[in-house]
């Protein structure tokens, strides 16, 4: 099955709402102001945004895929010259050099390792474990988005005072999956920055 | 100087362990991935701690400490884990093959630093004691 979501908790044009969508679209809601404020960036969600439009600011886009038992896809990110160097762990090192391009792609990859981890994470609490894939980066001028057209990605505006980040999940679902948190100690994950000494 | 020998596929996450770590006075080597942190293991006798990433290129983070703990190439040397991976299946993994210690990024700082110290307090325990010959 494919899921194609045009706003979380909206109908899909075949009239029933996709729950699969609907649920990690709140997922991701949630887990990308979260990541970002912790790297310094209150992110504001805006709005949902049609997925072909281009992300039409000189930037950086980072991709990840993921699959596991019942779905699989992708998560990429979209950021804007000021949203990666504000979040930059390390601003003060950055040298006002083309040389800083290869430090902020890898950071952007980063990030969406990061993301993905933290939506990994909700995931595990819903008893659906996931592989991730290695993430990518790039940086550019425009960003326009093309899929096979099977699956809708659902994309989002985040905002804050300086800049702005676009985030856009690509996801497919086996029929019957359901994302409901369970209570199964077995499937609990463990939560970011924590620290676990054996 | 303690050295510590962190293996991450993220130039910018190394930078960042380095200056956290480095700025407690330890000695830092990087690897990029499994098969280069494997090699530094392999071909460094004076690593006193690993941090190591899980999901990297070529070899992830569990399969390379599989690898050098099967090899010998270890030794005593404790392993932390830095990762973005929170599941219960990959940290009983990872125990399982002797980490110390497993940090979910983004990670604070001083989090990092005493999971290092007490790695090596840990390492230090176990650390076998030369024979005493009459």
């Amino acid at each position: 099955m494919s899921t194609s979501v045009v706003a979380a908790g909206q109908e899909t044009s075949g009239g029933a709402p996709n729950e699969i969508d609907r649920a990690l679209g709140e997922m991701l809601l949630a887990a990308a102001p979260a990541l970002f404020e912790g790297h310094g960036v209150a992110l504001d969600f805006g709005a949902q945004r049609p997925v072909l439009d281009p992300v039409a600011h000189e930037g950086y886009a980072g991709i990840l895929g993921f699959g596991g038992t019942g779905i699989k896809g992708s998560v990429a990110i979209y950021l804007d010259d000021p949203t990666v160097r504000k979040s930059y762990p390390s601003a003060g090192s950055l040298a006002g050099t083309d040389e800083d391009i290869l430090y902020l792609r890898d950071w952007t990859a980063e990030l969406t390792n990061q993301l993905m981890g933290r939506l990994k994470n909700k995931l595990l609490r819903s008893g659906v474990d996931v592989m991730l894939g290695i993430p990518t980066a790039v940086s550019g001028v425009s960003f326009t988005l093309a899929y096979p057209g099977q699956t809708i990605p659902q994309a989002y505006d985040f905002l804050w005072d300086e800049g702005a980040a676009v985030v856009v999940l690509t996801a497919e679902a086996v029929p019957g999956l359901t994302l409901e948190e369970i209570d199964d100690p077995d499937a609990a994950s463990a939560g970011e920055g924590e620290l676990i000494l054996f | 100087m303690p050295k510590i020998l962190v293996i991450d596929d993220s130039a910018t996450v190394r930078q960042q362990v380095s200056l956290t770590l480095g700025e407690e006075g330890f000695d830092i080597v990087e690897a990029v991935d499994g098969v280069d942190g494997a090699e530094k293991i392999a071909a460094l006798d004076d690593i006193n701690l690993v941090i190591c990433d899980v999901n990297m290129p070529r070899m992830n983070g569990l399969d390379m400490l599989e690898k050098v703990r099967t090899s010998g190439d270890l030794g005593n040397t404790p392993v932390v884990m830095l990762t973005t991976e929170g599941s219960a299946d990959l940290i009983k993994r990872g125990k399982a093959l002797g980490a110390k210690g497993w940090v979910i990024k983004p990670f604070k700082a001083n989090l990092l630093i005493a999971a290092a110290k007490n790695s090596r307090r840990s390492a230090d325990r176990v650390a076998p004691t030369a024979p005493v010959h009459s």
